[in-house]
């Protein structure tokens, strides 16, 4: 809910988010009170509030944020709502993090967590979409704080640079919807999924190599990383195979995907079933795991 | 067509299917194969047998499912297959 202070100064925003709010058709005809970016920042600053909580009572008074209308068709005012009001770590901002918290931010997530503790290399620019030659040797936390605030000021940020271990990972979830595991080795996803098991929450698992991908959504209490990386080493045969750009794009979709369905309510996770990706060789395939 | 009856007689043989993934089917030059083969420890047998000692290295530290789940939560290689039981080796992929 709104964090405003009395009743009196919402009734006051939703007169002026009504009055500021233009007539928009969307493609297919239906007709929005939208709300651009420029009269929400100006409101924003006029009376002192954050950006998220002027769309937020939008969204609730049926008014919707322009930047949203090719959202809604799909997701609705309702599903637009329950992402703006949603809270999602990430951890890992690499090939699959990086695109992750991209498009959570593009989607309208209203508070992301980002856990990261590397800082971006040359060896990261042939796939990892938050980096670039002139950000070598900084943060990958740093300039995903600042892709997301360009991408959408509304997003609240809880950036974090460390290797987060098992309690580490407790403390930063603790209040969030959905956990995101775009790690890059196998012990901190073990590490991940006790964590999200103590808070209850679910955890969407991705992990990829050369052209091979796999996303899973692992509920409290399902075996998930177990059943997928027991008597595994530490790492995976990416090390012999590398990870050229486009698996961890697509599984970063997915993964995002999964998110989105968790936090709308819209379709079915893929829950207790691995999907496996093999582009090499065109298999999708969905594999019960119970 | 087989007849229920032929299903269940004593000269029907037990099939579980081999399905091979990513690397190891890169390595195998197949897709899987039928075999008869009554617990995992003979299937992994098979396998190094019909792809000789180069697919050693990609079975090493794979995963692998009996009916989508993992021997370590069965009896490991002593895990028993039986007629229609599917089961799956992946390498590990741990990249992010």
């Amino acid at each position: 809910m709104p964090k405003f202070p009395d009743e009196g100064l919402m009734r006051k925003v939703t007169s002026r988010l009504a009055k500021l709010a233009l007539d928009i058709s969307a493609l297919d005809g239906s007709r929005w009170r939208a709300l651009t970016l420029q009269s929400l920042r100006e409101l924003s600053e006029e009376m002192g509030l954050p950006l998220k909580d002027l769309e937020r009572q939008a969204l609730m008074e049926g008014m919707l944020p322009l930047r949203y209308i090719r959202n809604v068709g799909t997701l609705g005012l309702e599903g637009q709502l329950r992402l703006l009001n949603s809270k999602v770590a990430v951890f890992g901002l690499g090939g699959l993090g990086g695109l992750v918290v991209e498009l959570l931010a593009r989607l309208g997530v209203g508070k992301l967590v980002m856990v990261d503790g590397d800082i971006f290399s040359e060896d990261n620019l042939n796939r990892q979409i938050l980096s670039a030659p002139q950000y070598i040797g900084m943060g990958k936390v740093e300039v995903a704080a600042q892709r997301v605030i360009a991408i959408n000021p509304a997003t609240e940020l809880y950036p974090f640079q460390i290797m987060a271990k098992e309690d580490d990972m407790k403390g930063l979830i603790e209040d969030c919807d959905v956990v995101v595991d775009a790690l890059d080795n196998i012990p901190s996803r073990f590490d991940l999924q006790r964590a999200c098991a103590s808070r209850k929450l679910p955890l969407v698992h991705g992990a990829i190599a050369g052209f091979i991908g796999q996303v899973m959504t692992i509920f409290p209490g399902d075996l998930g990383i177990e059943m997928i990386y027991q008597g595994a080493s530490e790492r995976g045969i990416e090390i012999a195979t590398g990870n050229p750009a486009t698996t961890p794009a697509m599984v970063a979709s997915l993964q995002v995907q999964e998110v989105v369905k968790i936090i709308t309510g819209i379709g079915e996770p893929l829950r207790h079933r691995l999907l496996f990706i093999d582009t090499e060789n065109n298999i999708y395939e969905i594999i019960d795991m119970r | 067509m087989r007849s229920p009856e032929e299903d269940t007689n004593d000269t029907f043989e037990a099939m579980v299917e081999v399905k091979l993934f990513a690397t190891i089917r890169k390595v195998a030059g197949e897709k899987g194969f039928k075999t008869e083969a009554s617990n995992v420890q003979e299937v992994l047998e098979e396998i190094y047998r019909k792809y000789g000692p180069e697919i050693r290295s990609e079975m090493a530290y794979c995963t692998i499912l009996v009916n989508g789940r993992n021997i370590a939560h069965l009896r490991g290689k002593r895990t028993r297959l039986k007629e229609g039981d599917v089961i799956s080796f992946f390498p590990p992929l741990a990249g992010g």
